[in-house]
């Protein structure tokens, strides 16, 4: 392909990924601004949701191009480019993580007694128990920044992103059954506190009618 | 077969959410609201996470790491052409090539009677190269910036247009003819000045048909 033809393929959006590997692998500046298109959604929604604040979030997908810039001669194609990148991805935000919580973040993340069982923590049996029919997205967004870096990021790359287990566990270097069991935790500490959100709405609903009656 | 407790039901949630229907586990959930509420929280919680899904990242990233990989000489720039080279900006400026390539041409006229005030017999014989050294890149410019401004002259109806095809038919003419003659008489300084002017009124008749295309 001629430079010209090539060039105008990048230009386009058409060039295939494996054929802006090859290039970017030569330094093509053109063939990575590809390689950023394709994947610069994907990644920052991982940092963003890893980290929970944008200005991180970028500072952080930066950091991942960049890494995955600087290593790309050394992909040899044995698992797919977007998990790759995304290994690095959640190794910048883990390692930013660490940095912050001054403690080494792992998969193994100190649980508490009730999770441990995965069961249910508060509450068990109450009949108000179940979450109100839909959950508000900036809530979650705020109970997954409570979430553990681990846990965080299981949830992030499977019920978010839609990763399969075998590719998380590449992903993490981790098993697929730990993958599951994070998961598993990560959405039970979840639920613990969307409903803890749910009641203190219902506090504050109740605290607000008092006042009001309170003034008539 | 024995029953399945709540705390034996929660190890397994995961598994009854990725479609594993146990049958102990189908029997406990008919008799335990406390599991069935469990179960319904956790399908709600993971159906709302792709409400999470992508999000795009502020333009200037990319501009961010395009910037930091040059500086660290990971990425090689295309090659660039002759105007380029010389005047970065006419690559992003159409508008401006015109006045580019009439500097151009002024500097290659000028390095024309430059070499003319030396009459030693060695560099007259090398003046026909040299005259085509001076001509060829900025042909070559001219040719490119034609062919890029190609699609807004062929606009059908258009008087404009019309006329700047017309004149650009007898400009290119023109430059026909002066190079020919440049070539059989490479000292000639009036044909040279006629071929310089015909560079420079092919230039500003592109720049006008540049404008044109912007309006």
């Amino acid at each position: 392909m001629g430079i010209v033809a090539r060039t105008r393929r990048i230009e386009n959006g058409e060039l295939p990924e494996a054929d802006a590997i090859r290039l970017a692998q030569q330094g093509d500046a053109a063939a990575f601004e590809r390689l950023y298109q394709l994947h610069h959604r994907r990644v920052y929604s991982l940092c963003l949701r890893m980290v929970g604040n944008t200005a991180e979030a970028e500072d952080l997908t930066q950091e991942a191009f960049l890494q995955l810039f600087r290593k790309i001669s050394t992909f040899r194609g044995e698992s797919a480019f977007s998990t790759w990148l995304h290994r690095l991805a959640v190794n910048v935000v883990l390692m930013r993580l660490r940095k912050k919580t001054g403690s080494e973040t792992s998969l193994e993340e100190v649980t508490e007694p009730d999770e441990e069982s995965g069961g249910p923590r508060k509450d068990f049996g109450a009949p108000d128990l179940g979450l109100s029919g839909s959950i508000d997205r900036v809530n979650l967004q705020r109970a997954i920044d409570q979430l553990p870096a681990g846990y965080k990021a299981v949830f992030v790359l499977h019920d978010v992103q839609g990763y399969e287990h075998n590719e998380i566990a590449h992903i993490m270097g981790c098993s697929i059954g730990n993958s599951k069991s994070q998961l598993h935790k990560a959405r039970m500490r979840l639920r613990d506190l969307l409903h803890e959100v749910e009641r203190q709405r219902a506090r504050d609903e109740r605290q607000a009618f008092k006042d009001a009656a309170g003034k008539d | 077969m024995s029953a399945m407790h709540c705390r034996d039901f929660w190890l397994f949630g995961s598994e009854w959410l990725e479609g594993d229907r146990n049958p102990r586990a189908v029997s406990h959930l008919a008799e335990c609201s406390a599991c069935r509420s469990l179960i319904a929280d956790l399908e709600l919680i993971r159906d709302s996470a792709p409400l999470l899904h992508e999000e795009e990242p502020p333009a200037r990233m990319w501009l961010a790491i395009k910037s930091q990989l040059e500086k660290e000489g990971l990425i090689r720039q295309p090659k660039k052409s002759f105007l380029e080279r010389l005047f970065p900006a006419t690559a992003f400026r159409p508008e401006l090539a015109g006045a580019y390539l009439s500097f151009l041409i002024i500097a290659a006229a000028a390095l024309g009677f430059h070499m003319n005030s030396v009459h030693s017999a060695e560099q007259q014989s090398l003046w026909l190269a040299d005259a085509q050294d001076t001509m060829t890149p900025v042909a070559a410019e001219l040719g490119s910036a034609e062919k890029k401004t190609l699609p807004a002259l062929q606009a059908p109806d258009n008087d404009i247009n019309a006329t700047l095809n017309h004149n650009l038919a007898i400009v290119d003419n023109m430059i026909s003819l002066c190079e020919k003659g440049v070539r059989q008489d490479p000292q000639n300084e009036m044909m040279r000045d006629y071929l310089y002017s015909a560079y420079q009124q092919k230039a500003d008749l592109l720049a006008a048909a540049a404008d044109s295309e912007g309006r």
